[in-house]
């Protein structure tokens, strides 16, 4: 009885010893490609999928400080297909984890996004958290193959640089899933940042600035920096940035650094019409005075937020208009609101949303308070 | 043969758990969009009801489990193709546990890993814990509950964050007939799931409240599942919920604190193999209890590992595929439900009322009388 005992124990040792290897499907960081982004092209020669990946170089040198990278390209009818295909070309299979950005050309996006984005939501080796771009250039690929004048990770370079767009505000920073989320949503349009290369004394880099607007999946239209920024306060999705404000002569002269914004969107029946009111209210501080006569003497602090104030409410005013008349396409979510605040109104419009947001009434106001005024109390003031 | 009793602490701690199992992950029917959480509250207060007649049936038979309850009551034919029944039912409903689990493993965890794995691995598990008895199920259920509602709640507070309170207006945008579908889908999974605990019921102590176990249990697991409704709701708003599989599993993925806790989703899944585990496991033991109980066997055990095994088996080739499953879940269950859940039991209980009424004039109570033969 004790001999089978010990037969037994030592039989259930040894298929212990099956588990004690290791893991189902082990891999070794070197047999697999790191994915750190793409970028999505139309091939012109056949009009196919053009997908091009950056993949992190892991076989590093001692002399490297950092992790090289490796671009490869291939063309394909789904983009499944290209990224198994890819294989054929790395040796390794892709490991999409830790891939930061997705770069649309602008063709691509023209054509409607859905074909290009369904794999990355759907697949459970992609992340949904991704951020997602739309090119300026002509191809999505060359903003991606920046990476050799700039010699870093450019698909690293820009999750960087969406984590720090809260500082500017002239793009929104969008995600896959929120990306989906919007298109999928009643009465919501989709935006995405817009990235382009900014070229100086033949040093090329990238810039994120500007928004690309969608109508269903596809690309109608962009918005300008500053058009970005004001159709971001009417999101509420402003968390810095800076204002610039003339002088009563209309030269440059001030810059009011917003601290905190609210906005409130209200949709209200107003004569049976439908008006979105929109209130800004928006805490800032001086941060810079271009003038020697400065405020306090020239100009008090409240003659500059009113200014500033009614700055705003024109930008704010015209990049609706511009939405409404040119591209027809509500991004900022109004249809949402009036879903949620008006439940019955919508049930009237909803069949033509767009149509009704085309010539929706819409007031603004915008409040600018100026909280401090920095360091100092006054402008450099020059002596003889 | 010693008799197994179970403390009412630890029988509550098995009713949350089961309860709240597969919604941990599965999410709940949300047809209604933004109504769904409404609808979890229509189905505990339709639960309330129910579980108190389960209740009432552990009054009027003490110390006896349901198979005791039907045979006795439908007479030893009759009451022994119920039986058969509930053991179809209960082993039908722990292989969709697994087979939800494998699911789950298999699309978003461990994408490479055939499916039979992990399912094996619970499976495994399972058999070993009824096998020692359901006094460790209810003491691991106990240590459990305390360590799933520790991870729940600091779930629930790190999601605060991601919340976005518009998704809950307009209140009741689809109307109430979709809030009512998902009432009764809620109702029958997961709340009425509890009928399953009937057989477990030769291990309450026979003086002790069925009502205050099984009423406290189904509201702590109603409570956890209106949170995690709630959560879904808020995170990602109804028209995305509409579209996953595990809507709390990418909900929880959402969770961005600073930028330094990420992607704990992983972590997080832990609790839903602790929930399935206790689910499963009740499931085999009352299957296996069932059907000593129908054979006449001096002991459940021995008939555990064949049923724990024809579980996993049955939970492999069960459905095809997750849309399957999916369809199955949301759709045809609630009807398939409504038997096991609330007829068979209530006409239980109104004969069982009735010839303790009829008995009770003459001799005593039913249980007096019906406790000698044995």
């Amino acid at each position: 009885m004790r001999l089978l005992r010990r037969g037994m124990a030592s039989l259930l040792s040894l298929l212990l010893l099956l588990n004690l290897s290791g893991c189902w499907n082990y891999t070794e960081v070197d047999d697999m490609a790191i994915v750190a982004g793409v970028a999505i092209d139309k091939n012109e020669a056949d009009g196919k999928l053009l997908l091009t990946v950056e993949l992190v170089d892991t076989n590093g040198g001692m002399d490297k400080t950092q992790a090289g990278f490796k671009m490869i390209s291939l063309s394909g009818d789904t983009m499944f297909e290209i990224v198994r295909n890819i294989i054929s070309i790395t040796g390794k299979k892709l490991f999409w984890s830790h891939a930061k950005s997705i770069i649309l050309s602008r063709e691509v996006a023209r054509e409607g996004l859905i074909k290009a984005i369904d794999w990355y939501s759907r697949d459970t080796e992609t992340r949904s958290d991704v951020f997602i771009f739309v090119s300026g250039e002509k191809t999505a690929r060359e903003v991606l193959n920046l990476n050799s004048t700039t010699e870093t990770i450019m698909s690293f370079e820009l999750a960087q640089m969406m984590r720090d767009e809260k500082f500017i505000s002239t793009a929104p920073a969008v995600e896959i899933w929120d990306f989906i989320d919007k298109l999928e949503t009643k009465g919501n349009n989709a935006t995405a940042p817009m990235i382009s290369i900014h070229e100086e004394n033949n040093k090329q880099n990238e810039r994120v600035t500007g928004t690309a607007i969608f109508k269903k999946d596809r690309m109608v239209g962009s918005l300008n920096g500053d058009e970005s920024k004001s159709m971001l306060f009417v999101k509420n999705k402003i968390k810095g940035g800076v204002l610039d404000m003339d002088d009563k002569q209309g030269n440059p002269a001030y810059s009011l650094e917003i601290i905190s914004n609210q906005t409130k969107v209200k949709p209200r029946i107003v004569d049976g019409r439908l008006q979105m009111q929109i209130h800004t209210v928006t805490k800032t501080g001086l941060d810079e005075v271009m003038t020697p006569q400065g405020f306090g003497e020239g100009e008090s602090i409240q003659d500059i937020e009113q200014r500033a104030g009614e700055r705003l409410q024109t930008d704010i005013l015209a990049v609706i208009h511009k939405l409404q008349r040119e591209y027809d396409a509500d991004v900022f979510g109004f249809g949402e609101m009036v879903f949620e605040e008006q439940p019955k109104v919508w049930a009237k419009v909803k069949d033509h949303w767009l149509d009704t947001f085309a010539d929706l009434d819409v007031t603004v106001s915008s409040k600018v308070i100026i909280q401090s005024s920095a360091k100092t109390s006054r402008a450099i003031r020059p002596g003889d | 043969m010693s008799k197994e009793i179970i403390p009412a602490g630890q029988s509550i701690s098995i009713v949350v758990l089961f309860i709240s199992g597969s919604s941990l992950f599965m999410g709940t029917s949300s047809q209604s969009g933004n109504g769904s959480w409404i609808a979890q509250l229509l189905a505990i207060l339709l639960a309330v009801p129910l579980v108190l007649i389960y209740a009432r049936l552990h009054v009027l038979f003490p110390g006896k489990d349901l198979y005791d309850m039907l045979i006795s009551v439908f007479g030893s034919v009759f009451g022994r193709m119920l039986s058969c029944l509930y053991i179809w039912y209960a082993l039908h409903l722990g292989a969709l546990v697994l087979c939800n689990f494998g699911e789950f493993s298999k699309t978003v965890a461990l994408t490479s890993t055939p499916m039979l794995a992990p399912m094996l691995v619970i499976g495994l598990l399972c058999i070993w814990v009824v096998n020692a008895g359901i006094e460790v199920i209810g003491r691991s259920a106990k240590f459990l509950l305390l360590f799933s509602f520790i991870v729940i709640v600091f779930i629930q507070l790190l999601s605060v964050p991601k919340f976005e309170y518009h998704h809950m207006k307009p209140m009741l945008e689809t109307g109430w007939g979709l809030v009512f579908a998902d009432t009764a889908g809620s109702f029958t999974f997961p709340f009425a799931e509890i009928v399953i605990f009937l057989g477990a019921f030769g291990a309450m102590p026979a003086k002790g409240s069925a009502r205050r176990v099984l009423i406290g249990g189904t509201l702590i697991a109603g409570l956890i599942i209106i949170m995690i409704t709630l959560r879904n709701l808020l995170v990602l708003g109804p028209d995305i919920l509409s579209s996953l599989y595990f809507p709390s599993y990418v909900a929880v993925s959402r969770i961005n604190i600073g930028d330094f806790l990420t992607r704990i989703e992983g972590s997080a899944a832990i609790v839903f193999v602790t929930a399935l585990f206790i689910k499963a496991s009740l499931c085999l033991y009352v299957t296996s209890n069932g059907v000593s109980k129908v054979f006449k066997l001096k002991s459940y055990r021995s008939v555990v590992l064949q049923m724990g095994l024809i579980m996993v088996y049955l939970s492999d080739f069960i459905y095809a595929d997750i849309m399957e499953m999916q369809s199955f879940a949301y759709h045809i269950y609630k009807v398939y439900a409504l038997p096991f859940q609330v007829f068979i039991p209530v006409l239980l209980w109104l004969t069982a009322e009735l010839l303790t009424r009829r008995k009770g004039g003459r001799q005593g109570s039913l249980q007096g009388q019906k406790q000698q033969p044995e």
